[in-house]
Formats: structure tokens, sequence, C-alpha cells
């Protein structure tokens, strides 16, 4: 371990909890009236908040840790699930786009069905859209919907 | 003039009827394979230059098909089709030896340009 690191993560916390514990007891001895400037009654109070700082720090550090490991396996379980549900639902939207585009070859633009057939096109771009977003998800963002949550897709590309 | 053929890999069977159609239409000779092996039987007899290759096949996936390919015909024009292709990956399907990839559903528009663009880019090159 570095200086800077064994400094952070050691040597601080020990200083913190010891000082927190020695000022109690100062306080301590002034309320009931003690010399505060009485040495032998600092000694435990300074190793005992000093183990303590030493302990909350690497608990803290610890849950913090977790709590990143958590956020990065959910991220990573949204990103494979989008790449399957891309992959699967980009064969049949290929299938019908393409039917839709040969059907479209065979019509005069004037007629009905090529202007249905185009509609039926346009919500494939769209659902293309979707699919190429989900592509691109990078975060892990929710909205509400309903009484529970969904993945915001559009912020979970940013 | 020479026929111009297109080889299309895909193993759904609907994409490479719809493929077989818009290319047969433009006037260009198709010849298909749902898997990678069989795509390689073809070409051990027709030399095709332009060829249309989905990624996830049984057996041997579309970039190592590719790059079986690159060893025999390393003039040919070879486009990728794939289903998922998130941007980062676009610098490993330069490393397999394709040309251009291509995101499903591409429009049949797309894939007939590509074609039109490879027989030139071909022709140019013969010409040389």
């Amino acid at each position: 371990m570095g200086m800077k690191p064994f400094l952070v993560t050691k040597i601080l916390p020990f200083v913190i909890g010891a000082l927190i514990l020695i000022s109690f007891s100062a306080l301590q001895k002034i309320i009931i009236g003690a010399n505060p400037f009485m040495i032998k009654g600092y000694v435990i109070p300074f190793i005992f908040g000093g183990a303590s700082g030493i302990i909350i720090a690497f608990f803290r550090k610890k849950w913090e840790n977790e709590a990143v490991r958590v956020e990065t396996e959910k991220l990573q379980a949204i990103i494979e699930m989008a790449a399957a549900v891309c992959h699967e639902l980009n064969q049949p939207l290929q299938s019908i786009y393409g039917y839709c585009e040969l059907l479209m070859m065979d019509l005069e633009e004037g007629d009905q069905s090529y202007k249905q057939i185009k509609g039926i096109k346009g919500q494939i771009d769209r659902v293309g859209e979707i699919t190429k977003k989900l592509m691109r998800v990078k975060r892990y963002e929710t909205k509400d919907y309903l009484k529970g949550k969904i993945i915001d897709i559009d912020r979970a590309i940013e | 003039m020479s026929e111009k053929k297109v080889l299309v890999v895909d193993d759904e069977e609907k994409i490479r009827d719809i493929f077989e159609q818009a290319f047969s239409k433009a006037g260009y000779v198709v010849r298909l394979a749902e898997s990678a092996e069989e795509a390689l039987e073809i070409l051990k007899d027709d030399k095709i230059q332009v060829m249309f290759l989905d990624l996830d096949l049984p057996g041997m996936n579309g970039a190592e098909l590719c790059k079986q390919i690159r060893k025999d015909l390393p003039m040919a024009i070879i486009h990728a089709v794939t289903g998922y292709s998130p941007l980062f990956e676009f610098s490993d399907y330069r490393d397999a030896g394709f040309d251009v990839c291509f995101n499903k559903p591409v429009k049949l528009a797309v894939l007939l340009k590509a074609a039109e663009e490879a027989f030139k880019k071909l022709d140019t090159w013969k010409k040389r």
C-alpha cells in the first residue's frame, strides 16, 4: 500500500476517532469539575477512539465497494438483456421490413395498399430506433411507471 | 456481359428469401447458404466476389467465415449484416475482414446500393 492510501485509510481515521473521544473525555472532566489536563485520563479514549475510527473507516469502505459492485452487476445485467432483446427482435423486424419493401416494389405510389404498407414500414422504423437505443445503454437510470419503475432508455444512453 | 453474382449467408429462411427476391429483381444471380460451412462449399467452385453475411450463424460464426473467405478471395467485397452491433465493436468487424457492416433491420435499397457499388469497385480494379 502506498503512503497516501495508508494515511487516508489508517492514520486519518485513527486520529479523527482518537480526537473525538479525547474531546468527550475533556468535556466529561470539565463537567465533573476535574482537572482537564490530567494525561492518564486520555490514554484509553485515545486508543479506543483511534481503533474505533479505523474499524468504522474499514466497514464504510467495504459497504461503499459492495454498493458499487451491486450497481455494476445491475448495469451489466441490463446491457446483456438489451443485447439479447436487440438481436432477437431485429431478425423478425428485418423479415417484416423486407416483405413490406418487396410488396411496395410492385405497387404504385398512389395505391391505397402502398400507403398502408408504407405505414407499416414507418412503425418498423420506429421499433428499429428503439432497438438502436437499447444497443447504446450504458447507465442504470429508471423512471416511474404505474406502481413500479422501468428503465429510462433515453437517460440510460446519455 | 458476365453475370453478377452475390452470395447471401443467413440462417433465417425468411431473410434469405427476401434478399433473394430483392437481388434477383435487381438483376443479380443469387446464391444462398444457411451456414458458414455451406457457404464455403459454394465458394469452392463458384468464386463469388460480393457477399452478405449474417454474423450469428450455427457452427462457425460470420466473422470466422469472413476470415476463411479472405484467405482465398482477398479482393472480395464482404458485407456483414447483423442483428446486434454496438458501435464499439466496429473495429472487430474490420479485423475480421468485413468491408461494411449493416445493422438489421436494413433497407433493401441500402443493400442493393451496396451491391451496385461493390461491382463498380470490382470493375475498376479489373481495368487496372
